[in-house]
């Protein structure tokens, strides 16, 4: 699965802000029964690893923009983290059609049909997984993972993460992982330097359902 | 439920949200409902432009180092039917490329010199002065570049070099005097090919029904086209590829077809560039009187237009390296047999032409040349 590089370079853009009192978590990503970090990336590379901090902090969603594209017949990137209330935009840049829709929960929507060189933007008002698909092209499948916060990463299993900048304070710290238990811990964010909080996931098909609540 | 904004960026928009109206009608908030409806041809109706940039066919584009003239044109036209521009003697562009045949030659492969079978199917030339690249693969950009390598292949016309073609073309009086009038000089491989392009460039079949409907003429597609065209842009994706006016994106794709058996892989595109990528992928053709050039493909091997969209619809053929914008359609009968339809609505007016009935004649003092048979 292709990681949203605009989340990676939200990331890095966090990453290099500097605020005082402020600390960070950090943290290898492991799937449970596999050992080692060679066998953690053969196992689960390229899968997403959705982190999260859930707490009392302000929440407002990014100015910047999600895009997903419609691009040689398939969604580009079909994954995406969006914070709730984010845009998420959807442009057409093939010739053809499309017409974009989701039948997730309170998340669904119906962007109807519209042609190369226009956009739709849909905002998500409910936290978790939505399944995106185009009524004309079956095979075109993306997912937008919401978040609650502006405090999240996109690992993968066997590689590390960072979510800095975070405010001090107490958090629930949240991972999903497609085919492993939803997993939380507390954690406690110093006002300056970092904590360390390994993400050990076990696997499980529940996550998915789990998300939709 | 989701919020969503609409951005338009093209004046299509405002027709398109005509439709996203008409595709929420029915909306219902149940977990499972159906995909929205699919297009009307009423609602293609409304369209301003369509998807995929097609569009009737605009003026034919002129290279400024080949300006077009009566004359030019003209000559370009006495070569491109004169056998004489073959080392035997036997063949022309046009037996390849024949007025009655749309310009390809109605075989799976074309005969090459002495009748030898060529690895590929003749294209037409009917409209290939409005792609920006010319052979299956993409070898030459232009009209005038493509045509020096027939003349000179062993395998077709076989004219050995330029000189023997040169010293051909020389001694025959009349073309002298007409190379010497419209190029300023003794015929040369540049002014051969310049005039054949010339002449190309006329070869094209604008005012079919489908650029009648493009151009305003709601009721010059039937039904069962505007569904064959709905689906070209839509669910059989067509479009994706065959787009622009002339129904191509220039551009190399590979369908999984396996060589024919005891036919040489053929790596197309590759041969070019080089690229992995590129490993038996073949130029989009163009679509424009599709029906008129059976059989279809590189090889020739899709006999029908009906069979062509039997191959897309089980997503092509097996061959390693495919394209990932072919994939099994799950199309009905109905729709393939308007896919079909919509087709054959490409067909425009044939350029009125037949072969020119008088050639210039031989200089009967001519001694002849090197390699005469």
């Amino acid at each position: 699965m292709i990681r949203a590089s605009i989340i990676v370079s939200f990331a890095v853009a966090m990453f290099l802000t500097v605020t005082a009192h402020a600390g960070s978590v950090s943290g290898k990503i492991r799937l449970a029964n596999v050992s080692t970090p060679a066998a953690n990336q053969a196992a689960g590379e390229k899968e997403n690893v959705v982190i999260w901090l859930e707490g009392t902090h302000d929440s407002k969603p990014p100015e910047t923009t999600i895009k997903i594209s419609q691009r040689s017949l398939q969604f580009s990137p079909d994954f995406a983290i969006a914070v709730r209330g984010q845009k998420v935009e959807m442009p057409n840049d093939d010739d053809v059609v499309h017409n974009v829709y989701s039948f997730t929960g309170q998340n669904q929507f119906n962007l109807g049909l519209y042609a190369k060189g226009e956009s739709r933007t849909v905002v998500f008002d409910q936290t978790g997984i939505v399944d995106v698909f185009c009524s004309i092209h079956h095979q075109m499948h993306a997912r937008v993972f919401v978040v609650p916060t502006k405090y999240f990463a996109n690992g993968m299993p066997g590689h590390s993460f960072t979510l800095a900048d975070v405010p001090p304070g107490k958090y629930v710290l949240k991972a999903w992982h497609q085919r492993s238990h939803m997993m939380e811990k507390t954690i406690i964010v110093p006002a300056t330097g970092s904590v360390t909080a390994d993400i050990n996931l076990e696997a499980g098909a529940q996550s998915a359902a789990l998300a939709r609540q | 439920m989701a919020r969503h904004e609409i951005v338009y960026r093209m004046t299509v928009g405002v027709a398109l949200s005509a439709l996203l109206f008409l595709s929420l009608r029915g909306f219902s908030a149940e977990e499972h409902r159906p995909p929205p409806p699919a297009i009307t041809p009423q609602m293609l109706d409304t369209l301003k432009t369509l998807p995929g940039g097609l569009a009737a066919l605009p003026a034919v584009p002129i290279p400024a180092d080949n300006p077009q003239s009566v004359a030019k044109i003209e000559l370009g036209k006495k070569l491109f039917f004169d056998t004489r521009l073959s080392l035997d003697r036997a063949s022309s562009c046009s037996t390849c490329h024949s007025p009655e045949k749309a310009f390809a030659d109605g075989l799976p492969r074309a005969k090459g010199f002495k009748g030898a079978l060529l690895p590929r199917n003749s294209p037409t030339v009917l409209n290939a002065a409005y792609n920006s690249a010319q052979f299956w693969d993409g070898r030459a950009a232009t009209l005038d570049e493509q045509c020096k390598g027939p003349l000179l292949a062993p395998a077709e016309m076989n004219m050995l070099d330029e000189k023997h073609l040169v010293d051909r073309l020389t001694s025959i009086p009349g073309y002298r005097h007409d190379f010497q009038t419209i190029f300023g000089g003794s015929p040369s491989l540049d002014s051969v090919t310049r005039a054949v392009a010339a002449f190309e460039r006329t070869l094209v079949t604008p005012d079919s029904r489908f650029d009648r409907y493009a151009m305003g003429d709601k009721n010059a597609l039937s039904d069962a086209e505007k569904r064959g065209l709905i689906l070209f842009i839509g669910k059989a994706a067509c479009s994706e590829c065959h787009n622009g006016p002339n129904f191509t994106d220039n551009k190399y794709h590979n369908l999984g077809i396996a060589p024919a058996h005891g036919s040489p892989d053929d790596v197309g595109r590759f041969a070019v560039t080089k690229n992995p990528e590129d490993r038996n992928a073949f130029k989009t053709p163009t679509l424009r009187n599709i029906a008129l050039t059976a059989p279809y493909m590189h090889d020739g091997s899709s006999a029908t237009l009906e069979e062509v969209i039997e191959l897309y619809d089980r997503g092509g053929g097996d061959a390693p390296n495919k394209s990932k914008l072919i994939y099994k359609l799950n199309l009905t009968a109905q729709e393939k047999a308007d896919l079909v339809a919509f087709m054959k609505s490409l067909n425009g007016t044939m350029p009125q032409l037949k072969a020119p009935a008088m050639y210039p004649e031989a200089d009967v003092h001519s001694k002849g040349e090197p390699g005469r048979q």
